[in-house]
């Protein structure tokens, strides 16, 4: 009984000091807070909204905001409201399913190319050079438009520009890690190559992979946002913020609220991401000044 | 008897062209079934990258790699006895143990390389457990990681580790030099009666005379890549024939100097 009370208090007084410096970070805080009330609202969609997203109601075309419309109807007199909390869903799952795609993706890739070395890694990165030589949006938007306009298609082109970061990030971290000696010590005992890149490489290289990931998601909801704009995303009715603006900023002189509010919720969205993925870098760069 | 390990004119060679620089020169020695071979050097001497070469790490340039009268090397490639018969103890315990693995997981890593059934023996609870205890360490220390550990303790988590498959040989490459001198003693202390109770065959590479002298029967020095002499350790302690050498034992407190020596100087 005692020795259970002493281990609790142990447990206790062990504060995760993660959590402990995000803390202290007004500014993290201030991204993480914007980004769980955007996730709260798109989550409670259905109770806070009795719209549908995508029913067409003409006679309550262009409602400016009001009680009944929070933020107004669009061209067809759909609720902007709702279509903004449903479009929330899409674009923070879209976002973080792109950049956790491409980060494993690219984290592995980067692993093997490390550790095997050689031709392999010279290929590898010759590739990876190429596709970063290109301009990331414009070379999302070719792939996007080769593989044809919709929104599986577009995470996979964001998908596809994102990786070399990765395997650049994790090729660096997998050099270093090659050369420490518990990783020589597995190559005496005759483990393979496969597994040695599993259970020793990988875990060792995954934190700056997971900072690099919290910064991106930012980048990937705006990408997939910029591509649904150009129509090269989310096709309508699929109530997409970037879609939602790229309709709507065609009245925006009449009807102002059309685009801005899908365009405020993207400004808010992105900035969140960002605040969190500066706050995560610092405290996780063992670099950064404490 | 046959010799257990057995080096025949080996080099190896770094760079190509003007920039190549000799790290092993023509090393010659040989290493009985039951001995510690004591190989000693300056930083640089070339002392490790032999050990490299019995351990799969490095391949020589030039010359014979036996083990128990196979070759190792083949070329490039590396012919391992048999998983596990072979292991290395490395200098830094920092660094030598992932800092991601529960010690568990680091001591059983060696039996991942073996068959199934193999692994299942050897990796059994109550093995794991009586080696822990053999090592200085407890049961409850299975479950932490490495950075909780002191450089002494994880020393001999990386001991444990090399002595989990049951090798014959082991390379000890300057399994002390990182710790404390107290420290020191209690680690080359343990590795003598593992010795013992286990009748393996030690290489044992240090910078550290005293360290060599107490360890060792036979014992080659290393200088500039070449051994410049081998013998039984009272010998070369004794009577040094090489300058080097006698630069050596002249660095060492009077304390370890040996009587007779000094009777005669």
């Amino acid at each position: 009984m005692s020795t259970a009370l002493a281990e609790a208090s142990v447990r206790r007084r062990t504060v995760n000091p993660f959590w402990y410096k995000l803390k202290k970070n007004p500014l993290a805080l201030l991204g993480a807070g914007i980004l769980a009330v955007i996730l709260l609202l798109s989550l409670a969609a259905p109770l806070l909204s009795s719209y549908d997203p995508t029913k067409i109601n003409i006679i309550e075309r262009f409602a400016p905001p009001s009680a009944k419309h929070w933020f107004g109807t669009d061209e067809v007199g759909r609720d902007i409201f709702t279509r903004i909390l449903y479009g929330a869903r899409l674009s923070l799952g879209v976002g973080a399913a792109v950049v956790l795609t491409a980060g494993c993706i690219g984290t592995v890739i980067g692993a093997i190319s490390g550790y095997v070395g050689g031709r392999v890694d010279q290929l590898i990165m010759r590739v990876m050079d190429m596709v970063l030589a290109f301009p990331s949006l414009v070379l999302a938007m070719a792939v996007a438009a080769t593989l044809g306009p919709n929104l599986l298609n577009a995470m996979l082109a964001i998908a596809i520009v994102k990786i070399p970061v990765y395997v650049r990030l994790a090729r660096a971290e997998t050099l270093a890690v090659r050369e420490k000696l518990f990783v020589q010590a597995a190559v005496t005992f005759g483990i393979p190559g496969w597994r040695i890149i599993g259970t020793h490489i990988l875990p060792n290289v995954v934190s700056p992979v997971i900072i690099q990931v919290s910064l991106d998601i930012g980048d990937a909801v705006l990408a997939v946002a910029t591509l649904g704009f150009l129509g090269l995303g989310a096709q309508p009715p699929t109530p997409e913020w970037g879609a939602m603006i790229s309709v709507g900023w065609k009245y925006f002189l009449d009807y102002w609220w059309y685009p801005a509010f899908p365009g405020l919720f993207l400004f808010l969205a992105s900035c969140g991401f960002n605040l969190i993925g500066d706050g995560v870098r610092d405290i996780l760069d063992p670099k950064a000044a404490r | 008897m046959k010799p257990l390990i057995e080096l025949k004119g080996v080099h190896k060679y770094y760079g190509k062209g003007k920039q190549r620089i000799a790290a092993v020169r023509d090393v010659t020695f040989q290493i009985e079934a039951g001995e510690t071979f004591g190989l000693i050097g300056e930083s640089g001497s070339g002392k490790s990258t032999l050990g490299k070469m019995l351990i799969g790490l490095e391949p020589p340039s030039e010359g014979e790699v036996r083990y128990a009268e196979k070759a190792l090397w083949k070329g490039q490639s590396f012919h391992r006895p048999r998983p596990g018969e072979i292991q290395i103890v490395f200098q830094d315990p920092q660094s030598s143990l992932d800092p991601r693995m529960r010690v568990k997981e680091i001591i059983l890593e060696p039996l991942r390389a073996l068959p199934r059934l193999e692994r299942l023996e050897k990796g059994g609870e109550e093995r794991l457990h009586a080696l822990i205890r053999r090592v200085g360490l407890k049961e409850e220390h299975l479950s932490r990681y490495p950075h909780e550990f002191s450089g002494g303790q994880r020393q001999r988590i990386a001991i444990a580790r090399a002595l989990i498959t049951d090798p014959a040989f082991v390379i000890l490459d300057e399994p002390t030099s990182a710790l404390d001198v107290s420290v020191q003693a209690q680690v080359l202390n343990l590795l003598k009666e593992l010795k013992q109770e286990r009748n393996l065959t030690y290489l044992f590479i240090s910078h550290n005379m005293s360290v060599i002298r107490y360890m060792c029967e036979r014992m080659a020095v290393m200088c500039k890549g070449e051994v410049v002499e081998t013998g039984t350790a009272d010998e070369i302690f004794r009577t040094p024939s090489h300058p080097y050498t006698q630069t050596l034992l002249a660095s060492l407190p009077s304390i370890f100097r040996d009587k007779r020596v000094e009777a005669n100087v």
